[in-house]
């Protein structure tokens, strides 16, 4: 089983791209945790691409959602992109979109 | 130095001890509060069984009878694994607890226990999943709502399974004062309901091939004449076929219900059972 994650980061300009590769899950969490300290102090939009990534468990997603809630107070938009069907259908089923449309969109 | 080292190493030892012990006393006060008496169903059987992939885990399932002859059912999955979330467990369970006792129906329970938990769980950045049903044997109606977990089975006559409503809503932990919305399927006799978490369905084997819903539905198609335990059994035996063995990452967890034809009705009592 794959074990590993690998993050891609991407600053450009007030747009920054997380490429996320391999598991994420409770093993990886601190590797994620720590690449999100390079997101760029003036960034508006945080891009997560799940194109590579293989696994994601509760921790994972718990990841995702407390990004989402600091997205909220840092005043910056999440763009979840890449999803293959079935943590798409995860991510339905779990509320994620609901918390982004929530929390970032409302009001937009 | 060497004696300095030495009585280090006797510290962690006895420190060693000690944590173990009291994460067997963890795991017994666990498995006490989940494994309780079962409800007793006139005309109906119901079974529940929690399998932590560590010693203690964070899945839950719990009952509660209502004066009216309904049964509560909840079935849930905390973020995380091991100690943490089976701390946040007890946390989900007490609000469970309070919530059934004044709630009108699965919807309210789970607004409740959102409201009663929001800011610990945000506090933590930790989030739960909970399915709440009611079963009403006169009406032998299903009335359910979803924070954010996968909606039950219903097996309907050994052949195939019942579409039932979509009733999606946020995880708990999610967004702040979330209202849930509940819907409703009728019953016909001897179907069987199956309440499960996603360490069943994502169960992997060496190879990383997960045991997903085909194998879960197809197992149930095949045992669903068993009563509800033995086909529970079925369910684990079927995982661990699969996984030949090997230690899994999440919990399995499942809630078994089994109508039968003639009136089924919830023995009644006015206080929790487990």
């Amino acid at each position: 089983m794959d074990e590993e994650l690998e993050i891609e980061l991407e600053q450009n300009g007030s747009v920054c791209t997380i490429y996320l590769h391999g598991v994420l899950d409770y093993t990886t969490t601190d590797i994620f945790l720590k690449e999100l300290e390079k997101i760029g102090k003036n960034t508006k939009l945080v891009i997560l691409n799940f194109n590579r990534m293989v696994f994601i468990d509760s921790t994972g997603t718990g990841n995702i959602i407390n990004l989402i809630h600091t997205a909220k107070a840092q005043k910056f938009h999440i763009k979840l992109e890449g999803l293959h069907e079935d943590f798409h259908k995860l991510f339905v089923t779990l509320g994620v979109y609901q918390i982004i449309e929530s929390l970032l969109e409302a009001g937009d | 130095m060497f004696h300095h080292e030495k009585g280090h190493t006797n510290e962690n030892t006895e420190l060693d001890k000690t944590l173990v012990r009291e994460i067997k006393l963890a795991r017994n006060i666990q498995m006490k509060l989940l494994n309780g008496d079962k409800p007793q169903l006139k005309n109906g059987t119901v079974s529940g069984i929690s399998i932590p992939a560590r010693r203690i885990g964070g899945d839950y399932f719990d009952f509660y009878q209502l004066p009216d002859g309904k049964l509560r059912i909840i079935i849930g999955d905390v973020m995380g694994k091991g100690i943490p979330a089976a701390m946040l467990m007890i946390l989900t369970r007490g609000a469970f607890r309070s919530a059934a006792e004044k709630a009108s129906g699965p919807a309210e329970i789970l607004t409740i226990m959102n409201h009663a938990i929001y800011d610990d769980l945000r506090s933590l950045g930790s989030f739960v999943t909970v399915l709440c049903a009611d079963w009403d044997p006169e009406r032998k109606e299903l009335s359910y709502a979803s924070a954010g977990h996968c909606l039950p089975l219903v097996i309907r006559s050994e052949e195939c399974f019942l579409n039932i409503p979509h009733a999606g809503g946020v995880m708990l932990g999610g967004i702040p004062d979330v209202v849930y919305k509940q819907s409703a399927v009728y019953l016909d006799g001897e179907d069987v309901l199956f309440f499960y978490t996603d360490g069943i369905t994502e169960a992997q084997n060496q190879s990383g091939d997960m045991y997903r819903l085909t194998r879960l539905q197809q197992v149930l198609l095949e045992n669903a004449h068993l009563d509800v335990k033995t086909l529970e059994e079925a369910v684990e035996q079927s995982v661990i076929e699969f996984t030949r063995g090997l230690p899994q990452k999440d919990d399995i967890t499942m809630v078994t219900m089994k109508v039968n034809r003639v009136n089924a009705q919830a023995d009644c009592c006015d206080s929790p059972l487990t």
